[in-house]
Formats: C-alpha cells, structure tokens, sequence
C-alpha cells in the first residue's frame, strides 16, 4: 500500500525532472529572443561604447532624488542603495617621516545616479578641517577636484574650494567660463570629512576621476583615483533604459540581470519588485509547498544564494551554464546568454523561481497527493475495520469460552463455532472440537465409575452367588468362619459399586425431579426432627427468623437428599457434646442455610476440591467412602442453580456449609 | 416335593450366576431350565412355556435382548410371572422393564434368599389368583384403598391399580397403619428388598403416578421430609 504514495513520489520526480528540462529550454528560448533585441538595443544605444578599462567605478540606479545633506546613516538616501564603497589613495612621492606617529588618513567615496544627477559621497577618516579663506588665498586649504568625461568625449574639471562645514558650491572649470553651481554640502563632523554632492550625469556620463587635496598630515596630500593627471576611471552605471528594456521581458518569478564584462550590474529587474503580492497568494499552499519541497527538493542541488553584493556579480563562474538551485521553498533556475557589442562581452542573466512554474503544473501534484491520502485514508480505514472485527472476534470467541466453562471446569454449552473460511474460523472451529472432546472426556470420566461399578457388578454377582450357594451347603464350622468373612468382603465391594453409580444414578433422577413450592422452615423443623431421631447421640438446632416468608420453589426429596449427605457428613466429625446449627436466612431473592458443626477444620487446600467426585479428607474407616456425599451435595445444589461452599469457623475448629437457593425459578 | 414341580426359566448369558440361581432355585424344589441367549429361549417356549421367567436385560451380543425376549413372552402368554434379574440398576431400565410387563425388577446385588422370596411371592399370587375368590381372604379396606394380600391385588375406587411386587408390599405397610410415619428402612423390611434411600424415593413417586393415573386428586401417601412416607385417609 505504501508503494502508492511512493510511486506517485516518482512520477512527480520524473514530471519535475522533464518540466524542469522543458523549462530550461523555454527560458533559453525566451533568452535568446531577448538577447537579439538587448544587443540590438545596445549598438544602438548611446551609451554603447563601454570603456573596459580595469578599475572602473560603479554607480547603481537612485529611483529618487536625494538630498544632498552630508548624511549617509539610517534613514538617509543611501540607505536603501547597495554600492561599493571605492578607495582614493594617497600618491604623494615623498615619503612622509611623521606617517608613522599620525594614522594614515584614508579617503573613501560611493556613487549613485539617476538619469539626471550623479551623486557622490565622500568620507574621510579623522582629521582636521583647513577651510579655504578668501582672505589668504594662497594659505594651503583642503580642495575637492573631479575630473569627467561623458559619452561625447567632453572632459569637465570640477572644483570645490570649502570655506567651512556646511553648502559648498562646484565649479566646472574646464569651460571658458567658470560655472559656478550648488554642489551640495561639505560637513565636518565627528572629526571627519562627509562631502556629499552631486553633477550633473550628461558630463560624467562615461567616466569620473576624484583628486582630493588635505593638508591634515601633510600640505597638499593628495588623495586621487589615479596617480597620473588623467586620474578619471570608467563609471559603469546601472541605467534606467536597460531596466525598462528588460522589464519588457519580465514574467513572474523571473528575476533578469544585465553585467557587463567586469560583472557589474548595468541593468536588472527583480521579480520580487513585481510580484509581492503573489507571496500572499502562495500562503494558503504553504504546506503542499513543504510537502513537495520534502520530497522533491533534491539535497544535491545547491543553495540560493544571493547574486550581486553591492551591485557586482559575486561568483562569474555561475554563469555561462545553466544551474538549478534549492531555495525555501521553492528552486530557482539561473540561465545566462552572452551578449557581445562592439567587442564587450555583456552577460545576459536570468534566474527564474520555479515556483511560479513547477508548482502552478504541481496543482496535479496537489491532486495526487489528495488522491494518495484520500486512498491512503481508505486503506488504513479499511485495515483498521478489519483489525477491530479481528479484534472482536477474539473478544467475543474469548467471552463465548468463558461463558462456556464454569468455575469448577466443566463444560456448561459448547459455543457455536465460526463458519468464516479465515484463520480465527479454523482456530474457532479447532477450539469448539477441542472443547468437544474435554467435554466428551469429562463426560466419559463423569461415567467411568458408573461404567467401572457396572463390569464389576457381574463377577460380583458370580462371587457372591456362589458364596450363597456355599453357605446352602453343608460346610465344617471352619469353612463357614472364612465363608462369612468371603461374605462381608463382598457386600462391602457392593456397596462400594452402588456408591460409585449413585451420583450417575442421581444425575439420571433429575430428570424426574418433582419442583414444588414449599415452605423450607416448616420442611426443616421436620427434617430437625428427624435427624434428632435417627442421630440421637447428637444435638441439633434450628434458627430462622419466624417473621420471613421462606416459601421456596425446589425438588424436596433431593433437597433432602443433600441434607441428608451434609448431615451425615457432619455426625462423623462433630464433637456429641456440641449442637449441629442449622440457620436459615433470607438474601432478598435467595434462602441462605447454613450447617455448622464444631468438627475438626478443613485442611484448607483442599477446600475448593471438596465438593468434587472421590475426594475424601477422611481417616480410612470400615465403611466404605468414596468422597461421593459431599459431591452429591454440589449435583444437587447445581441443579437447583444454587451455591454451595464450605469454609472454616474462625477459631480453633468448627466448619460451615452454607447452601444458598434461588427463592424463584 | 410333593406338589408337582414348578419349571422356571432361566435366560442369563453369564453361566456362572445363571448356574449359582439355578442350583439354588433347584435346592428348594424348583425345575429350572438355563438359556444363555434369546434365540434357545424362545426356541424352547415355542414348544412349551415355563411357570415363570427370569431374564436378564442384556444378552450376549443384544444390549436390550431381555427387553425383546419379554415383549414376546407377554404376547405369548399374558400371565406368565417375568422377572427382570439384571446388574444394571438405572431407573430407566427399571421403567422399561415394568412397562414391557414384567412384575418384578431385580438387581443382581440383591442376595439369593431375597430373589427366592420374590419367586415365591410370585408363585403365590399366581396361585392365589387361580384359586377362586372366597370371603375368608385378607383384605385390607382404607377409604378408597383396598389392598388383597392372598392375591396381591390393589384396588383404588373400585379400579386395579397395577403395582409390582415391591410397590404392593410398600403401599401395603403405609395403608397397614394410616398416619404412622415409615422410615425408608420399614419400608424396604417390608418389601424384602435392600435398596438405596433414592430408590425408596423412585418407587414412592411411581407408586403415586399409578394411583393419579385412577385419580387425579390421589394424594393418600404423604412425605415425612427427613423420616419417610405415611398414609392418609382424607
């Protein structure tokens, strides 16, 4: 049965294994359009010479416009910008003595743009202002020159002379006429520099160089992004046409990335910018979602990680091929073409969720898996019906045989046997014929003394027969003295062999038994009587409450019978200087007699076998005595559907029986 | 002996106690003639009928061939004296037998003297029935209850009532003293048989079910619960 689930598990494998296959390919496909029309768009673009130089700088795209406020922390304009922090190096030729006892001071920038502005953040580590003073013109001052050029060719020199912490102005000295414009604001705070200005993109559009003069521990040292005087780099900017360009090719789940040759990113659309509110739509299959990444997310894959770190391609060696990625919880696919303009090499990425492709065709998988539970469900359902009814059987076939067998181990009904072709029918069957057979058994023991009295009641007859006719004759008074003890000996087996076929004989006679309703304290007042003559060594007595109905529905002359055998019982034992008890109570449904006498105790092992066929706890005596009277009594108090049990008085001795009857039948 | 000999058949496959009764039978004057099976007894009765039979239930290989041999016996004859001499002592044979037609049941563990007492009961009743009724014989008047001890005959209002031996002489002894409690011993003095309490108890209870069969109101034998049985005269 679980082969089920697992085979559906593999046939989603596979199905997954071909859509992703399928859906590599589409992707190429759709990539290869897309590059056709980007290396189009890109030779035809403006900005398609790309300088290839190494050590370029990078700016990411700024969708707004930031104000230019020295600040770069939380909260400010730069915070949602991820771009590289860049290094100006110190390239003053003369090795400073003092470099050792000050820190070095170090100059770092970061850059941003849009389509109109270039945006430029400048700190310094720890040092002291030296504003420019108009007053002394000529006094060393800290001075900001930028060196750029745009994609025309156009070389602009820019210069911010600051004359304190706060706006500053640029002025674009290249031209004929110096320009003097709003730059932006030059701080001094925390011991260090923060520039934060801005120019126009049109004149840096294609590269941008930073000479920056201090004269903290050093007049004039110059921190610059090239020690020669064409100190500007290659500004690699990531542009706001491209991304439209590439949202024409945008679809859900797909994320597009453009990198030129040094990898950085020119162009990119991320698809978590369009589809933030498909992660609410994918909520509610959340748990098919973990259910499939459980069982089809392949362990080989390897982990998403992000791509870019500070708008550049962190692993060049991802692209060029297509690879599957595992990612929570959903895969990813990274595809990437290969776009050469004029002799640069762009690099043309698309990393694609699978979520919004294998999962929308794992609705079929949603529906198996339905399938397979609901089958799973049906199944166990089944399994457990069936194990219950098993269980059942057993429970039922267990109550049947307890039922069946009474205390003492005989067989009251033997229970009907189960006609089902299974095991627990064969096992039932078995346990009916077995209990069959301890029936026939105990029935066969029930009678084997009857049987055994019944054989040996002929050779018996012939014995003493031959005796009497011995006896006829004439015999010498020595013959007659073994003649009589022949004699004695035989009566003696005879009487054994009557005894032996009593009980059967009595189980015979219930067959005739005479139900009558009598009242038992008038009947035993009689029976008192009775015993006090025939046992006139002995006392009894008899108590019972004269205010109590003891009307009863019995067999009198079995109930006397029984009594009979329990007061005979009782005699032999029974001390003559104390009363034999008789009393008679009434246990809302039930009489209670008890006889009591102050015979010696039961040894009290055997108490529970008393009542069974030839058990005697008697000395040998000259009467014979096969344990039958006190068997007799349980016949006959079981057929009577009564109890009958013996126990010992408390005290030194002294037992009692005490017989108890059903008032109603 | 003077008087001409009474034949008795003997029908006991066990030769041993069949020769044991038939010497004792013989020792006081009775011809007895022994079968071990069915078939030699009733191949001799075919010739001629004896004075009385004595068979045992089980034959040889017939389990009930005593049973058989009465049945055909009393379609022989419906006077010939039967009596069952049997080691089997179960109360259902004991019914059987009587209501075949036998007049007596005996077990084999009864003593030799008793089973001759028995066959000379029986002989005389035979006899007294033959003799034509005179006045001077005992009968035994009790309300509706009139008993004939020379011819042991019992009457209930005026009807027979057919007991055996044993229960003749039971029912005899209670109606001989009305009132008197007899214990289970009297009884059994009485009827010259030694039986178990329980089987006082069975001829008691078949000795009413014959008298209720005459009237359904019978209620003449009255139980005495520990000491034995006595008669009342309503």
């Amino acid at each position: 049965m679980l082969l089920l689930p697992w085979a559906g598990c593999q046939s989603v494998s596979i199905l997954e294994s071909s859509l992703r296959q399928s859906h590599s390919q589409l992707l190429d496909v759709q990539m290869t359009a897309a590059t056709q029309q980007l290396q189009h768009t890109l030779n035809q673009s403006p900005h398609s010479i790309f300088n290839t130089n190494q050590g370029n700088y990078y700016a990411p795209l700024t969708d707004s416009k930031m104000l230019l406020d020295g600040f770069d922390g939380e909260e400010s304009d730069w915070e949602n910008i991820t771009t590289p922090w860049f290094q100006l190096n110190s390239y003053d030729y003369t090795p400073t003595l003092s470099a050792k006892a000050k820190p070095a001071t170090t100059v770092k920038f970061k850059l941003a743009a849009n389509d109109k502005l270039l945006y430029i953040f400048i700190q310094t580590s720890a040092l002291t202002p030296h504003y420019y003073n108009p007053m002394q013109p000529l006094r060393a001052a800290d001075q900001l020159n930028i060196r750029s050029i745009n994609n025309t060719g156009l070389v602009s020199h820019w210069q911010i002379n600051p004359q304190g912490s706060g706006r500053v102005e640029i002025h674009n000295t290249s031209q004929a006429m110096t320009i003097s414009r709003d730059a932006g604001t030059w701080l001094w705070r925390d011991g260090h520099y923060n520039i934060e200005i801005a120019i126009p993109i049109d004149f840096a559009s294609n590269a941008i160089g930073f000479d920056l003069i201090l004269n903290d521990s050093q007049i004039n040292q110059h921190f610059k992004s090239k020690p020669t005087t064409t100190y500007e780099r290659t500004l690699v900017r990531e542009k706001l046409d491209l991304n439209h360009q590439l949202a024409n090719y945008l679809q859900p789940g797909l994320s597009l990335y453009l990198l030129n040759s040094q990898y950085w990113l020119v162009g990119q659309q991320n698809a978590d910018q369009m589809n933030d509110s498909d992660n609410d739509q994918a909520d509610p299959s959340w748990f098919t979602n973990a259910i499939y990444n459980k069982l089809f997310t392949s362990n080989s894959l390897p982990y998403w990680r992000e791509p870019t770190s500070l708008g550049r391609w962190i692993s060049p060696q991802q692209l060029e091929q297509t690879t599957w990625y595992q990612d929570s919880p959903i895969n990813k696919q990274l595809h990437s073409k290969v776009i050469n303009v004029n002799d640069q090499q762009f690099y043309f990425v698309a990393v694609q969720d699978s979520r919004q492709s294998l999962l929308s065709a794992s609705e079929a998988l949603n529906q198996l898996l339905i399938l397979l539970f609901t089958i799973i469900a049906v199944i166990v359902t089944g399994l457990f019906a069936f194990a219950s009814s098993l269980s059942w059987r057993i429970v039922q076939m267990k109550k049947n045989y307890r039922a069946a067998i009474d205390s003492d181990g005989k067989i009251m009904a033997v229970p009907a046997a189960s006609k089902l072709p299974d095991e627990l029918g064969d096992l039932s069957r078995v346990m009916q014929q077995l209990t069959i057979n301890q029936g026939k058994y105990t029935d066969y023991l029930a009678t084997l003394a009857d049987k055994l009295s019944h054989e040996l009641k002929t050779p018996v007859a012939v014995i003493r027969t031959s005796l009497e006719n011995l006896e006829l004759s004439n015999l010498d008074p020595d013959a007659a003295k073994y003649l009589t003890r022949a004699m004695q000996g035989t009566n003696r087996l005879s009487q054994t062999l009557n005894a032996l076929s009593e009980a059967n004989k009595l189980e015979q006679s219930f067959e005739y038994a005479q139900w009558q309703v009598v009242p038992f304290d008038d009947m035993l007042e009689e029976l008192t009587e009775a015993y006090r003559q025939i046992y006139s060594s002995h006392q009894f007595q008899l108590e019972y409450n004269n205010n109590d109905d003891h009307t009863i529905n019995l067999a009198p002359e079995l109930i006397v019978q029984l009594l009979d055998k329990l007061i005979s019982n009782a005699v032999d034992y029974a001390p003559v200087d104390q009363p034999i008890r008789f009393k008679l109570i009434k246990i809302n449904t039930h009489l209670q007699l008890s006889v009591e006498n102050q015979g010696p105790h039961f040894s009290s092992n055997n108490i529970p076998q008393l009542f069974d066929s030839m058990v005697s706890s008697r000395q040998q005596s000259d009467t014979p005595h096969l344990g039958l009277g006190l068997h007799i009594v349980k016949l006959i108090s079981d057929f009577h559907r009564g109890n009958i049990s013996a126990k010992n008085l408390s005290g030194e001795k002294g037992v009692i029986f005490e017989l108890l009857l059903p008032i109603d039948k | 002996m003077i008087k001409q000999q009474l034949h008795i058949a003997l029908v006991e496959d066990e030769i041993n106690i069949a020769e044991n009764y038939r010497d004792a039978l013989q020792r006081i004057g009775y011809r007895v003639s022994l079968f071990h099976n069915r078939q030699d007894a009733l191949a001799a009765f075919a010739l001629a009928l004896p004075d009385m039979a004595i068979i045992d239930v089980g034959l040889q290989d017939e389990y009930e061939g005593g049973f058989d041999l009465c049945r055909t016996l009393r379609q022989l004859s419906e006077t010939l004296p039967i009596i069952f001499l049997t080691a089997r002592n179960s109360e259902l044979d004991e019914i059987s037998a009587l209501r075949l037609g036998a007049d007596d049941y005996l077990t084999k563990d009864v003593s030799i003297h008793q089973v001759l007492a028995r066959v000379a009961a029986l002989f005389r009743r035979i006899q007294a029935l033959k003799k034509p009724q005179s006045a001077d014989e005992q009968v035994l008047t009790r309300g509706s209850l009139r008993v004939n001890i020379e011819r042991i005959e019992t009457y209930w209002q005026d009807q027979p009532v057919m007991l055996t031996l044993t229960e003749f002489w039971i029912v005899h002894t209670l109606a001989k003293h009305p009132g008197q409690v007899k214990n289970r011993d009297q009884l059994m003095d009485a009827a010259h048989v030694v039986l178990d309490n329980n089987t006082i108890t069975t001829h008691i209870k078949r000795i009413r079910k014959k008298f209720s069969y005459i009237d359904a109101e019978f209620n003449a034998i009255k139980t005495a619960y520990g000491m034995g049985y006595r008669w009342v005269i309503e």
